[in-house]
């Protein structure tokens, strides 16, 4: 694999577009139009920036994108459009293949966006679509006045790029792709942003995203502090299927002491093949041909809402915890320590309850 | 010695040399299960307790140190070294999953039975599980 800095001077050499280089999406972001929302500033503001692109002689083929400061300047805290552009680091790192881990970490687990001279104020700030509806960089200083107060809408309406419904029996809730948010809406209370949603896995959305959404979220609901958080999709070429997201996350008042990380999540989905262009797919092994996998799809249905179902009439009885998401078999110990508004009786099959999204309980495992 | 840790769903204590979560439900729990007995913990962790009016001894060797029946509260260290020191290990699971590069290192399977079991509502956890283990009689 090519290095980024290799991917960012074949991209002036030549070939517009989206190249499959952190370098490369940063310099796009520079280009890009994008929304930024100040929160607690006066007024808050849609800006938007210039659509002219940098030319070859304006960007240093290795050099970081974040501008160096002046003593004047130093004291000054950043614009949004300032750090969303930033870039400290390694210009000749490679993409990360997926090895097994939904996560590979990146620069030692050091964000690329500047670290200093931060805002201490929420703000949220979404590229718009490039010319084939992808999603650009998001990020926010996440806090809690912009966290979310109520349950998440629907967002079916929204169809991302690459987005295709269809179902497999090995992946969890059976649905391969999910529409997943950049900034989750735990963070940020985005809901249904077409800027916002990539075409994900949901080994990508669950097992890679997730987690640092929550421990993000933990500590900025614990604190009261903010959270620098950087998402970056990373399309190979003019693939409608990101390969994956750049994560970045910095924890501002305590300069990185809580939250400091630096991840590539890879968006793949173990036992399927991903055709990235296109999002199609297929199981490992079979292989089915094109024209056979085209007459297999699964009606169109939306992604599943973590929403509660109606129960099926017959099958196995299962104690939801509908706080904690665990269901239970009836006699598990856990459901007498469960509190009676916590506690809901479902009866049906074991795969619906977990496309409900729930997981098992580890000790009864129902 | 009495450890205290938290654990997520996989069994992960840190990412990144940092605690993955934090919730204030747990460290009132924490002080309220100890009583008035001291609890025992470095400087990483003392951090999050300074809010709270209570008796902490902060040392570096804490696991060395503490007495027999004293409580440690662990976030960052292994705890392995010190099993023969380990009367007992209060465990509260966060019941959500974070990223993790250091985990338990303590096979609870061996030697090990779990004695209680408590759940409490946390403020940015909807629901935390406290379970106990204690070594199991030969």
């Amino acid at each position: 694999m090519r290095t980024l800095h290799e991917r960012y001077l074949s991209a002036k050499s030549g070939k517009r577009a989206f190249l499959f280089s952190l370098i490369l999406a940063l310099a796009l972001l520079v280009s890009a139009c994008g929304k930024a929302t100040l929160m607690n500033e006066n007024p808050p503001s849609e800006a938007e920036l210039s659509r002219e692109e940098p030319s070859g002689e304006e960007q240093s083929e290795a050099e970081p994108f974040g501008a160096e400061l002046s003593e004047e300047e130093s004291e000054r805290v950043l614009s949004v459009e300032e750090i969303v552009n930033s870039f400290e680091g390694d210009a000749s790192v490679e993409i990360p293949v997926y090895t097994g881990d939904a996560y590979t970490v990146m620069n030692d687990n050091t964000p690329y966006f500047t670290r200093s001279n931060l805002p201490t104020s929420s703000f949220e700030y979404y590229s718009y679509l490039d010319e084939l509806g992808r999603c650009g960089v998001a990020c926010a200083n996440i806090g809690q006045d912009i966290m979310p107060t109520e349950e998440r809408g629907n967002i079916g309406q929204i169809k991302p790029s690459g987005w295709q419904t269809i179902k497999y029996d090995l992946v969890d809730g059976k649905y391969l792709y999910n529409r997943c948010h950049l900034i989750g809406y735990q963070l940020s209370a985005e809901n249904a942003n077409e800027k916002n949603l990539i075409t994900g896995t949901r080994y990508f959305n669950v097992q890679g995203m997730l987690p640092f959404e929550n421990m993000v979220a933990d500590y900025v609901k614990e604190t009261g502090n903010h959270v620098l958080y950087r998402v970056m999709p990373v399309f190979d070429g003019e693939n409608l299927v990101a390969h994956g997201v750049l994560i970045e996350g910095w924890s501002v008042e305590d300069a990185g002491e809580s939250i400091c990380f630096n991840v590539f999540v890879h968006n793949v989905q173990p036992g399927i093949v991903i055709d990235y262009a296109n999002g199609n797919s297929h199981l490992e092994e079979s292989r089915p041909s094109h024209e056979e996998a085209a007459e297999k799809p699964e009606p169109a249905v939306e992604e599943p809402e973590p929403v509660t179902k109606e129960p099926e009439p017959a099958g196995t009885d299962y104690i939801l915890n509908t706080n904690t998401k665990k269901f239970h078999d009836p006699a598990c110990r856990s459901v007498k320590q469960m509190e009676e508004k916590n506690k809901e009786l479902y009866t049906g099959n074991r795969e619906d309850v977990i496309a409900m999204g729930y997981a098992p309980c580890k000790n009864c495992n129902p | 010695m009495i450890g205290v840790i938290c654990l997520d769903d996989n069994r992960g204590m840190l990412f990144h040399h940092r605690r993955q979560s934090r919730d204030q439900a747990v460290f009132r729990d924490m002080l309220a299960m100890v009583g008035k007995e001291k609890i025992y913990m470095n400087a990483y962790s003392g951090k999050i307790f300074s809010f709270y009016s209570h008796e902490i001894v902060i040392r570096e060797d804490f696991l060395s140190c503490a007495p027999w029946g004293s409580y440690c509260f662990v976030e960052n260290l292994p705890l392995s070294p010190y099993l023969e020191k380990l009367e007992a290990l209060v465990i509260y699971y966060w019941n959500r999953v974070y990223p993790a590069d250091t985990y338990l290192d303590i096979d609870l399977s061996q030697g090990w039975e779990e004695t209680d079991i408590k759940e409490l509502g946390g403020t940015s956890h909807e629901n935390i599980t406290r379970k106990i283990f204690k070594r199991k009689i030969r």
